[in-house]
Order: C-alpha cells, then sequence, then structure tokens
C-alpha cells in the first residue's frame, strides 16, 4: 500500500508491475510503478516533444 | 411509513414525488395542492404519469400521516406550523421558513417578522452530512436552499479545518432555471431567459444567512441566472491563512465526504471535464425515464445532490457533489 504523491489517495498494489502506468482514481493522474517491491508509485513523466527528430 | 406532501404540484413536490414513488421504505399515502384538486399527479408532472394513480386532494383533506413534507412557497408554513406538526410524527419543510435559527435574519433577507420564532430552535438544518443524526431525531426539520447546499458543503470543511480565512469568503454561483419554482414569474420565461446570463442577485441573496449560519464563514454571494434548467456550479473562494498543498486539500474534503453517498470529490489532472459540471451526469448511467421531464439531461449532476427546486450541484475546484 502507498499513496498517490498527488491527492494523498491510497493505492493498493494489486496486481501492478513495475514500470506499469495508470491513473490515480480520485485526482486521474497518471501514476508509474517505479517499485514493485516495496510497493512505490510516482507521477508518470509526461511525453516531451523531440524537437529533434 | 406512511407519507403525504402538502403543495405537490410545483418542481420540489415533483421532485420529491420522483424520489418517494419508488422509495422501499414509503407509502405515498396523500398529495395536496389546491389549484389540481381532483386531477391526477400526472397532469401537474408529466414523467410521472402512469406511475402512479394518486390524485391530488385540497389541503383541507389533509389526513394524519408519519412523515409530511411541505412543499409550499416561502412564508406559507411559518404561521400554520404549530398546527401543521400535530398532523404527523415528523414534518419536513422544503421551504425557508425554519431554515434560519435567527429570527431577526427574516426581517433582513425576507422581509418579515417570523410569527413563530420558538420553533427556530426546534427546526435542523436538513443537510444530512452535516446534521445527520440530529434530522434523525427531529420532528421538524428545514430542506436548505439550493445555492446555499451547494457553498456550505464546499467551504464548511475548509473553515473548520482552520485552513481559511472565515472573515471572507466569495461565492460565485450560477443556477438554471428551474430554482425559480413553477412559479418562478416572467424572468423565469424561457423568452427572458433563452440565450442570456444574468446576474439577478449581485449581492444579499437569501441564502447568504444560510451559508453563513452553516458554514461558520462570512460570504459574499453573487448568484446568476444562466441557459440551463437544473443545475448549480457555485465557485467559492476563500484565503488561505496559511499554505497549503493540494494534498491537504484532499484530505479535509475526504474526512468530510470520503463516506458520504450523495458527495464526490471531483478533480481530474487531466482531460477536458476536470471540475465539477452540472450539466454531465457524471456516473455513466443512462438516463432513466423517470428522471424528470424538465432538462433534456435528466436531474442528475455532478458534483450531485438532489435539491428541489434547484437540484444543484457545487462546489468549487475540490468539491464534492452534493449528490
Amino acid at each position: 500500500m502507498t499513496e498517490c504523491p498527488e491527492c494523498g489517495r491510497a493505492i493498493e498494489k494489486k496486481n501492478l508491475i513495475e514500470g506499469e502506468i495508470f491513473p490515480c482514481p480520485d485526482c486521474g493522474v497518471e501514476l508509474e510503478v517505479t517499485s514493485a517491491e516495496p510497493f512505490r508509485v510516482d507521477a508518470a513523466p509526461h511525453e516531451e516533444e523531440d524537437w529533434g527528430e | 411509513m406512511k407519507v403525504a406532501i402538502v403543495g405537490g404540484s410545483g418542481y420540489t413536490g415533483g421532485e420529491l414525488l420522483r424520489l418517494l414513488l419508488r422509495h422501499p421504505k414509503v407509502e405515498v399515502a396523500q398529495v395536496t395542492s389546491d389549484s389540481m384538486a381532483g386531477k391526477p399527479l400526472g397532469r401537474a408532472h408529466p414523467n410521472l404519469r402512469r406511475a402512479t394513480d394518486l390524485t391530488f386532494t385540497p389541503h383541507a383533506e389533509l389526513d394524519p400521516c408519519d412523515l409530511l413534507f411541505l412543499a409550499m412557497p416561502h412564508g406559507r408554513a411559518m404561521e400554520r406550523m404549530p398546527e401543521i406538526l400535530t398532523r404527523a410524527g415528523k414534518v419536513i419543510d422544503l421551504s425557508a421558513d425554519f431554515r434560519l435559527r435567527d429570527a431577526a435574519l427574516y426581517r433582513t433577507y425576507y422581509n418579515l417578522d417570523h410569527p413563530h420564532p420558538e420553533l427556530l430552535s426546534k427546526s435542523v438544518y436538513g443537510l444530512p452530512e452535516l446534521h445527520r443524526e440530529e434530522i434523525r431525531g427531529a420532528t421538524l426539520v428545514s430542506g436548505p436552499g439550493c445555492i446555499a447546499a451547494a457553498a456550505i458543503l464546499a467551504v464548511r470543511p475548509l473553515a473548520e479545518a482552520g485552513l481559511i480565512d472565515t472573515e471572507r469568503v466569495v461565492i460565485d454561483a450560477k443556477t438554471g432555471s428551474s430554482a425559480g419554482g413553477a412559479d418562478g414569474g416572467p424572468a423565469s420565461a424561457h423568452a427572458e431567459r433563452s440565450g442570456v446570463i444574468r446576474a439577478y442577485a449581485p449581492a444579499n441573496h437569501r441564502h447568504t444567512a444560510e451559508i453563513e449560519q452553516e458554514a461558520g464563514v462570512k460570504a459574499a454571494l453573487s448568484c446568476h441566472a444562466v441557459e440551463a434548467v437544473r443545475g448549480i456550479l457555485a465557485t467559492c473562494h476563500a484565503f488561505l491563512r496559511e499554505p497549503v498543498t493540494e494534498k491537504d486539500l484532499w484530505r479535509v474534503y475526504r474526512e468530510a465526504y470520503g463516506a458520504e453517498p450523495f458527495v464526490r470529490i471531483v478533480k481530474e489532472a487531466s482531460g477536458l471535464y476536470r471540475y465539477p459540471e452540472p450539466k454531465r451526469r457524471g456516473d455513466g448511467r443512462p438516463r432513466q425515464p423517470d428522471e424528470g421531464g424538465r432538462g433534456e439531461r435528466g436531474p442528475v449532476h455532478e458534483p450531485r445532490r438532489r435539491v428541489p427546486g434547484g437540484d444543484g450541484a457545487r462546489v468549487p475546484r475540490f468539491a464534492s457533489d452534493l449528490r
């Protein structure tokens, strides 16, 4: 169990795996599982424009 | 439980009937209306046609019941309340007649002297999120005002948590036409409202008194008529005493409404629909045939709490829907 860094909503691990991106059920911010054991999530990085390509 | 409604031909009466006719623990025994006496309920509320065989009865033929709803215009129940209270074990008055605890405020906001100030302390302000237990034990419950309910639910948790300056809260409310009731007057006519955004009470709106009483703040309330039938959007501006994080605000609202069945806290991090929207259903359900004949989108709003007449929604950024 951890919490959303944006709104504090409790987040259960369930079947989430490391690297998985999912929305917070309350505030909708996209979260990324940064560690499965111990279970940790962080705000998922936003896609950025790549002007070099 | 045997229930009766006095003044059931208006919008509040119609909305009440829509809910009560399907309530598993309620038998709607009688609905009174002098102007519609003898006519089927569906004559006033077409969405209820074939939902009940009841007809309106005159006020004078009201029988005793377990629970009596008063759905009359403001000022009608004041004089008669002592006698009305003898007719039922419990009375829920949807008008403003017993909402305020301070009798002097009726002179300020309703331009009348309250004839039974001794009953004001016995009346419970009927917002279950604030007074659920008191409502259970009360013999007289006063239904909250639509805009007031929206604002109170949004502001009170912040005030109680000590996060905001309670001496200055600014509330900007937009409301649909049903809030004016079935006899809303010329200003409620379609020709007068269609395509219009109108400030109809930029200051001194009557609901200011309720908001201040129940939210515990000094409020400046401005009300606007917008082109909608149902729904209220109240944007509440409060001033912080100390800096807080967004997470702090979520915590405060979760503590206040996390277990409440009629309130949802709405604030999305992305997408088109980030904040509460009265016009949106919000729960993904298809519209039900009995959900009202006024307003093409049905009576549900987001945040949602059914407030007869206003069916209003509320809340600012973090607000909760008073459903």
